[in-house]
């Protein structure tokens, strides 16, 4: 039951702040939620207390098919949860440093949307879980319509949502599918599984699904609305849609779609390589392209692209790697956006070629900044590392081309990155203000976690393994 | 027989009203009141109390289902009277004749609820559409108004000869209208009664507004006064539903190639129903005619309850006329309430009026099918009793398919309401209405997370 918190108290939460007229600027209700469901996370996971970790409910009953509220804290969800709440907590924390005071109905909305991915990540119900997954577009819709760039964020955002809603109504056709044709005794995952296994060969829906989950990642055909998106939205909800949303999307592949369709893992080697050319396709991209926003966004197309290849690539040491890198490029993404977010309000940056030689001024974030642009790359000690290692190498040992699609991705990223912190960090002062400027202390123990984190995770892996494991 | 005798005292009552009361908001009032009466002479009716026996009694039955659809739709009735208070008076000064029309065509729905022989329900189809005709062109001055009331009664009458012609093949093929001797008529493909049933489909269709024969719809609903358009949409459309439902149920189909047929006649509808309304709501500059568009759509939505009609499907269907009926009367007295009722008019009303703005945009969301509102449930619970067939998989996928179209230009508003500027003037809601539509916004929150409380409704009305 007090699992149930992580959901609610965002979602309360959230809604109060949306819903009332206030004229002082109440963020800080927002950290607190966030911290306290860190900390809360934290004491779950990883001291043995007595709550117990799995909550079923029943729900309401159609046609003999039971729908119940069905929470679990396990495997890769609670890391996904851990990730959420890590972000969101950081998150805060970061309006808090740079005292930039949104509206509070957009921390509102940016708590509606930690509720919806809290129970994304804990459902162990289809029709829970489809609840939630599209309860999380709602804010986020909004966020970028009222608080987006000027020009396109209509035209970004209604595109963005049809995608999505596109992908939940096929996903709506095929859990309607399970629930009235197959007919599991209920709802739940398990369940599901047992009817999905009887049946055999279920390609059309498992199409249903996956093409659901694949514009949430989002995969190299249905990628477009993604770059536009990012780049129209507020950087808060680029962090949310590229650390987090953008999860949604694979562990929805590895908690739902893998489960229900086991067969289907084999036949799909086409689709990798489509995938594997969208990789290479969006790392491309993102060398070229002059757009900071723009070029995170490709790399982040780039890099779960990989992650989608290698869960694919049936052996453990790649679905482990997978999981491992699904929780790292959280973060490093994360301490990406951030810094790229101080630039862009600090030194008014608009691409790469509108400042440089921020490091003869700002040293501080010249350190941060490479520290987590080598954490893109994959750089040993990073945390990345670890997670792109033990992919390619399962991709070798399955699919040697794909190998060396995902061996050419990583080079590209090194390009690119080291371009990015190239054109912006060194070369000549341009645009810059000529004295040294202050870095803000807070701002430094934030990076400084963050970087900790990646780090710690990079040096010693095992503490992550070992919550996939339970 | 409860029902009827209450529902046309009522009528009757209401047309002489008008000279007693001279202030409109005791009407509304008495309204209400006469609206209760309905409900709880239906609940007597549901508890086997009956006032009058009757001379006939085989002709009328008491089928729970349907006094149960009959009291919810009072119930709509109630919220709808309630959140149009001050908008009776808009299209003209004769509030209580308009009261006089709704409640009459109220009859037409007792009957409907009750009948049990086809020249009631003929009966009862006409008693509800004439009252409608008048409602139409209520707004005298108004030539849109005077042009729907003309279109909607030739086309109401056209239909009516269709059904009526129906009927008589079916007369002709069994020598009888009494439900029970007429549905043991075990029918095929080539006898003169199958033909009187496909013009009975064809009849109802008008009556619900699905295609091939929707085309009345847009002009007449967008030409007649909003308040009347929205009890037409909702509270009409879905006792059409009803009947229409009680009718393709009551025929047992027993030959293989009509069953087929009939799967494929559905999926026809549907299908030309979805297309045709989801493109033509695309394109419109006009909200209020956007949604007479989406009326189409989701009654093509409801259609699919009608693939296999048995205790679920029945209660898909009340259920997706709860919600959407719900979600349509706010919508339609956000019209009543801006000054323009194209996109532009909705401009920026999210400052003008927040309250406004989040009813429409939580009503908008239950319309396009978004979790959390009771349209999701809704749309769920009606495409799922239409998955008996594998081969629906399609329909289904297809619908929801046309179904973001749907969702393209409900948005549209959201986007006006919210991202968009305007200077128009702030709009200033009466307390009344702020507090009705925060309880139409919770119960459609509550519907759509806890679906069972219909459910317990409807289970508390029937238990003795």
């Amino acid at each position: 039951m007090l699992l149930s918190l992580l959901i609610l108290l965002p979602l309360i939460a959230g809604i109060i702040l949306t819903v009332i007229k206030h004229s002082r600027p109440l963020g800080f209700v927002g950290t607190a939620v966030s911290i306290y469901c860190f900390v809360y996370t934290l004491f779950l996971l990883f001291t043995n207390t007595a709550v117990d970790l799995t909550v079923v409910f029943p729900w309401f009953k159609l046609a003999g098919v039971q729908a119940s509220i069905a929470l679990s804290l396990t495997g890769l969800g609670a890391a996904m949860v851990l990730l959420t709440t890590l972000v969101y907590a950081m998150l805060f924390v970061y309006f808090y440093t740079i005292k930039k005071n949104y509206s509070n109905s957009f921390y509102g909305l940016l708590l509606i949307a930690f509720g919806g991915l809290n129970g994304v990540f804990l459902a162990q119900d289809l029709v829970l879980f489809y609840f939630f997954w599209e309860i999380v577009l709602i804010p986020i819709y909004f966020l970028i319509g009222i608080w987006g760039a000027k020009k396109t964020r209509i035209s970004a955002n209604t595109t963005f949502f049809i995608y999505t809603i596109l992908g939940s109504f096929l996903m709506l056709a095929g859990i309607i599918y399970i629930g009235f044709q197959l007919r599991p005794n209920s709802f739940l995952l398990t369940d599901v599984m047992k009817s999905t296994a009887e049946f055999g060969k279920l390609q059309t829906l498992a199409w249903l699904f996956l093409i659901a989950f694949a514009i949430k990642i989002p995969l190299f055909p249905l990628h477009s609305w993604q770059p536009a998106v990012y780049k129209a939205s507020p950087t808060p909800v680029t962090i949310i849609l590229s650390a987090l949303m953008a999860k949604m999307g694979l562990f929805a592949v590895v908690n739902w779609y893998m489960n229900m369709f086991p067969f289907t893992c084999q036949v799909y080697d086409n689709l990798l390589y489509v995938v594997g050319f969208g990789l290479i396709y969006a790392s491309l991209i993102a060398l070229t392209s002059h757009n900071v926003k723009k070029i995170v966004a490709y790399s982040s197309i780039a890099h779960l692209a990989l992650i989608f290849m290698s869960l694919f690539s049936q052996s453990e040491i790649g679905t482990k790697g997978a999981y491992f890198q699904m929780f790292s490029h959280g973060i490093v993404v994360l301490g990406l956006w951030l810094s790229v977010d101080y630039m862009q309000r600090k030194y008014k940056m608009k691409d790469i070629k509108s400042i440089g030689g921020l490091a003869h001024i700002d040293p501080w974030l010249a350190v941060f900044f490479t520290f987590f642009g080598l954490a893109n790359v994959a750089l040993p000690l990073t945390s990345s590392f670890i997670g792109e290692f033990m992919m390619l190498n399962a991709l070798y040992s399955y699919n040697p081309i794909l190998c060396v699609i995902g061996c050419a991705g990583v080079i590209l990223s090194a390009a690119y990155t080291l371009r990015l912190s190239t054109a912006l960090l060194f070369g000549e002062r341009q645009n810059v203000p000529e004295k040294r400027q202050k870095f803000p202390k807070t701002l430094w123990i934030l990076f400084g976690i963050i970087s900790i984190l990646i780090l710690v995770l990079g040096i010693y892996p095992n503490v992550l393994f070992n919550l996939f494991q339970n | 027989m409860n029902i009827i005798l209450t529902s046309a005292v009522s009528g009757i009552l209401f047309m002489f009203s008008g000279f007693v009361l001279k202030d409109k908001r005791h009407l509304n009032i008495l309204a209400v009141l006469l609206f209760i009466a309905m409900i709880v002479s239906g609940i007597f009716q549901l508890q086997g109390c009956e006032v009058f026996q009757g001379k006939y009694p085989n002709m009328i039955e008491t089928d729970p289902y349907r006094i149960l659809f009959f009291i919810i739709l009072c119930l709509i009735g109630i919220y709808y009277t309630l959140v149009n208070r001050y908008n009776f008076s808009k299209p003209g000064s004769h509030v209580s004749d308009y009261f006089a029309l709704i409640l009459i065509s109220f009859v037409g729905i007792a009957v409907l609820a009750t009948f049990n022989n086809l020249m009631l329900l003929f009966l009862g189809i006409e008693i509800l559409s004439i009252p409608l005709y008048g409602l139409a062109g209520s707004a005298k001055h108004k030539m849109r108004s005077t042009e729907a009331a003309v279109k909607y009664f030739l086309m109401g009458a056209f239909s009516t000869g269709i059904m009526l012609l129906g009927i008589t093949l079916i007369y002709g093929a069994t020598g009888s209208f009494m439900m029970k001797n007429i549905v043991a008529y075990a029918f095929d493909f080539q006898s003169i009664y199958y033909l009187g049933w496909i013009l009975l489909v064809l009849s109802f269709c008008f009556k619900v507004s699905v295609a091939p024969m929707h085309f009345w719809a847009p002009d007449v609903y967008e030409g007649t006064p909003t308040v009347f358009s929205s009890y037409m949409i909702t509270i009409v459309k879905g006792a059409g539903f009803m009947a229409f439902i009680t009718v393709m149920g009551a025929f047992k189909i027993t030959s293989e190639i009509v069953a087929q047929n009939y799967q494929y006649l559905l999926s026809f509808i549907i299908i030309l129903t979805l297309i045709l309304g989801n493109f033509s709501a695309l394109k419109q500059k006009s909200v209020k005619r956007m949604l007479a568009y989406s009326s189409v759509v989701q009654a093509g939505f409801m259609m699919f309850a009608l693939f296999e009609i048995n205790d679920e499907s029945q209660y898909a269907l009340l259920y997706y006329t709860v919600s959407y009926g719900l979600a349509s009367i706010v919508l339609f007295y956000a019209l009543t309430q801006v000054k323009n009722v194209s996109y532009k008019g909705f401009n920026g009303l999210s400052k003008r009026s927040p309250l406004l703005a989040f009813a429409s945009t939580i009503a908008l969301l239950s319309l396009s099918g978004i979790p959390f509102t009771s349209g999701f449930l809704a749309k769920f619970f009606i495409l799922s009793s239409a998955m008996k067939e594998p081969s629906n998989l399609i329909l289904v996928i297809a619908a929801l398919v046309l179904a973001v179209l749907s969702v393209y230009y409900y948005i549209k508003v959201i986007i006006a309401m919210y991202f968009r500027k305007s200077n128009q003037k702030k709009i200033k809601l009466s307390l009344n209405s702020q507090i009705l539509l925060v309880l139409g916004t919770v119960l459609t929150f509550a519907l759509g997370i806890y679906p069972d409380l219909l459910k317990m409704l409807l289970n508390c009305l029937t238990s003795r």
